[in-house]
């Protein structure tokens, strides 16, 4: 029995799935990206949230009081706002228009600051069959690390990015 | 090669397998070209060897032979297989016949290993030519058969048109009588004869019933000429 | 050419050998690249045990473990979430679906699922697979069960039968130490398979977990004399505290992102959603080691195919030792006897490799429907992957070069023999 079969290796999986879990919600160098598609035919309408470590974005994540902090911290965004095509690749040929939402710095405790960014997605051509790529470190050299959840009709799918090798097939 | 070139001359060939005893030690022989010669000796006297090295299957023997006025010893191995390919044709005792090809094909398989042999059809196609052979020696009606179902005889005369196909200068008969009756071998030996002489080929002939010696040209006894033999 | 149609007629001649040659790697290619198309199969089968769900909703604690107890039925809830905090969601403007699962107790091994008709409207598994009825139909009543089809082929169960719960989860064997057994369960109808877990549960109201608990206190059934009578409860009067988790489908795609923030940091109650796909896609990551394991296995099989191979060709050397001495006497160079071998051993594997895809598609065909309804296994039927391609052409050289061995062994044998073999 397929079922059955699946149960057994859910039970053996469990073990080591329980640690391989054990990411750290905050770890520098890793950040998550969730990506949703209404759908990936037509002309897909999208979001993208972003959300890193203050210090692989900025650069520190103590709260940015000095006019060099808040320099730093002002300018970190706007690449990240600007270049966030270069890190998250769509489809050339599906024509995607990236327009950044919000794009801020989140203090958690601690001591820790988290930088937490949403975009519009609008593309032209369907993304059905095509791949996305990643360019993270070219923008932010200290993201190495980056979960890739892709949400596209009934495709639910994740993709963990690592030193920007990585990709995510989006489903015909 | 000229005419007048002999088709075999061995001189001072000394031949062993590997490290074992020597098999061939003949200081010389001579065959003229056109001549029908008769071969003969005991089983052991090294009459295969012999021929495997005018053959230029078999290497790593001193001495000089040439076959066809080349020194075979000179040619790559290579060249020795085209020349052989071209230039000789050969039967053997038993077993002388590709099983999974049919008659046809045994007969032209020299033919279309080697375009030098397919050359000298003289303009002749393949097919024809290898009828006529085979009508010469009596199976053109067998042409299309499989060779595993003919007789013993009927196997030798496609060995021998094989051989004979593409005028060779040279044939080389390993006993290719020794599986027939009396009848039958006689009748072999007249057609092989007769195509040689068609084709105006040499004939070495190898045998130990020397009941067939008078009807060749020559009879040479290889313990007579081989000194290894003893 | 002539050494291709040497090579051709040779095979053919010992048809026998041949066949049996280009069987043994035609299933070894049919196992290779069936295991393949069943590992898609299975990996597709697996993230597909629920579909149309955006969300799993549960109280704070591992995202596994939701996964597990909400869509496998393994293990169990820590905590359970209000009734209050469902509805809310329930009505959230950007929610298009729900469906409640209060679990907990349990019938001969098989787990009980209190739900409501939503189960039996929105659940889907297979991309877009709903639940039918085989026979019968949902529970209307607070004590009516609908069974999943391996419950009730398990323990023989037919509409109109009565099955006792047992309070917590009891295994299989031993009747549970607490039974509900005043208020006894009536069979309404039987689930059609599924091939997932959804056949081994069975199927109550939410109203029903509530009535059976009715008059129990902490988690102790009531003092003799306490008990309230199974007759004196309607659907009506039952009210429903708490359950254990939901499903959840948003309006878009991209509401599903906001709704997990949302409920993640839902402030009445700690909660967590996750997205199932993700988690089975983790969990599924995390088992593949089976999956290595059985392509190491076949690929010990497509190693022992190619050796038969070996073996065939290099025992038939023997008997060719004559055909090589005449080829040789007829000026066939070595490199000819070679390559007339390798091109021999080459042919098997070519041909093997088109048997293998042949059998694999003849197999698939035939047994798709059959491996899908008593497995749950969708093993598709395609071209051959990028994979399936690759490990084609491995086996094509593989045996290409499989074929120098007795192909030298034929040419070392043509220089010892030179013209003379006696057989």
């Amino acid at each position: 029995m397929f079922m059955r079969f699946t149960v057994v290796l859910v039970v053996a999986g469990m073990a080591v799935f329980g640690q391989a879990r054990s990411r750290k919600a905050h770890e520098h160098g890793s950040a998550k990206v969730s990506i949703a598609f209404e759908t990936a035919t037509g002309a897909p309408k999208g979001v993208i949230a972003f959300e890193a470590p203050a210090e692989s974005v900025v650069g520190f994540e103590h709260e940015a009081k000095s006019v060099a902090d808040k320099t730093k911290v002002a300018a970190a965004l706007r690449m990240l706002a600007a270049r966030f095509g270069e890190m998250v690749i769509l489809p050339a040929v599906s024509a995607c228009k990236v327009t950044n939402k919000s794009a801020k710095v989140e203090a958690l405790k601690e001591q820790h600051s988290e930088v937490h960014a949403e975009f519009a997605v609008a593309c032209a051509k369907p993304l059905a069959g095509l791949e996305i790529r990643f360019g993270f470190m070219k923008v932010f050299p200290k993201i190495h690390d980056v979960e890739v959840a892709l949400l596209a009709g009934e495709q639910q799918s994740k993709a963990d990015v690592e030193n920007d090798k990585g990709v995510l097939k989006i489903a015909k | 090669m000229s005419e007048t070139s002999p088709a075999i001359r061995l001189t001072d060939l000394h031949f062993s397998y590997g490290k074992g005893p020597k098999i061939l030690d003949v200081p010389s022989l001579e065959v003229k070209a056109g001549e029908k010669v008769f071969l003969f000796g005991p089983s052991g006297s090294g009459k295969t060897t012999l021929l495997g090295v005018l053959a230029g299957v078999l290497g790593g023997y001193s001495g000089r032979v040439e076959v066809l006025g080349r020194d075979i010893a000179k040619l790559s191995g290579s060249q020795r297989d085209a020349f052989r390919g071209s230039h000789l044709g050969y039967i053997f005792q038993l077993f002388n016949l590709i099983p999974y090809l049919s008659v046809m094909e045994n007969i032209t398989l020299p033919c279309r290993l080697s375009a030098e042999r397919r050359g000298r059809l003289n303009g002749v196609s393949l097919e024809q030519a290898a009828h006529g052979v085979a009508k010469r020696l009596g199976i053109d009606e067998l042409l299309t058969k499989r060779v595993t179902n003919l007789s013993v005889g009927q196997q030798q005369r496609v060995a021998a048109a094989r051989s004979l196909l593409g005028a060779p200068e040279l044939i080389i008969a390993d006993e290719p009588t020794s599986s027939l009756d009396y009848d039958h071998r006689e009748r072999f030996l007249e057609l092989l004869f007769e195509s040689c002489k068609a084709a105006g080929a040499t004939l070495l002939f190898v045998s130990h019933d020397r009941s067939l010696m008078h009807l060749f040209d020559r009879q040479l006894s290889l313990p007579a000429i081989n000194k290894a033999g003893t | 050419m002539l050494v291709l149609s040497l090579a051709y007629q040779s095979l053919k001649n010992r048809v026998l050998t041949t066949t049996l040659t280009v069987i043994s790697i035609g299933l070894s290619i049919a196992l290779l690249i069936g295991v393949e198309n069943v590992r898609v199969g299975a990996r597709e089968s697996f993230a597909n045990t629920i579909s149309q769900t955006d969300l799993i909703v549960g109280a704070r604690g591992g995202s596994l473990q939701l996964l597990l107890y909400s869509v496998f039925r393994i293990g169990a809830a820590t905590n359970n979430i209000t009734y209050q905090t469902y509805e809310h969601w329930k009505n959230h403007p950007a929610v298009a679906w729900t469906i409640p699962y209060s679990l907990g107790d349990s019938h001969r091994g098989f787990r009980v699922v209190g739900t409501d008709e939503n189960f039996y409207t929105h659940y889907r598994y297979r991309r877009d697979r709903s639940i039918t009825f085989e026979s019968g139909r949902l529970p209307q009543d607070v004590f009516e069960v609908a069974l999943g089809s391996d419950v009730a082929r398990t323990l023989g169960y037919k509409t109109g039968d009565k099955v006792v719960i047992t309070h917590g989860v009891a295994t299989a064997a031993g009747r549970g130490i607490l039974d509900h057994g005043d208020k006894p369960f009536t069979v309404s109808g039987v689930l059609k398979k599924t091939a997932t877990p959804v056949d081994r549960s069975l199927y109550i109201q939410l109203e029903g977990i509530s009535a059976v608990h009715i008059d129990w206190t902490d988690g102790a059934p009531p003092m003799p004399g306490e008990e309230v009578p199974a007759a004196k409860i309607t659907k009506q009067t039952m009210k429903i505290d708490q359950i254990t988790s939901f499903l959840l489908r948003s309006k878009s795609r991209i509401d599903t992102l906001r709704l997990q923030r949302e409920i993640s940091t839902y402030s009445e109650e700690p909660l967590q959603a996750i997205i199932p796909g993700l988690t089975l896609q983790e969990l599924w990551r995390t088992i593949g080691y089976a999956e290595d394991a059985l392509t190491v296995v076949t690929f010990f099989v497509i190693i022992v195919g190619l050796l038969g191979m070996l073996v065939s060709l290099y025992t038939s050397l023997n008997e060719r030792r004559r055909e090589m001495a005449i080829l040789r006497a007829i000026g066939a160079g070595p490199v000819k006897i070679i390559s007339l071998l390798v091109l021999e051993s080459f042919l098997l594997s070519i041909a093997g490799c088109v048997l293998g895809v042949a059998l694999v598609y003849v197999l698939s065909v035939t047994f798709q429907p059959i491996v899908e309804q008593h497995f749950g296994l969708y093993v598709p039927i395609q071209a051959p992957t990028m994979t399936g391609w690759i490990y084609l052409g491995a086996v094509a050289v593989a045996g290409l070069l499989i074929g120098f061995i007795p192909a030298w062994k034929a040419y070392r044998n043509t220089l010892s023999d030179g013209l003379s073999v006696r057989l």
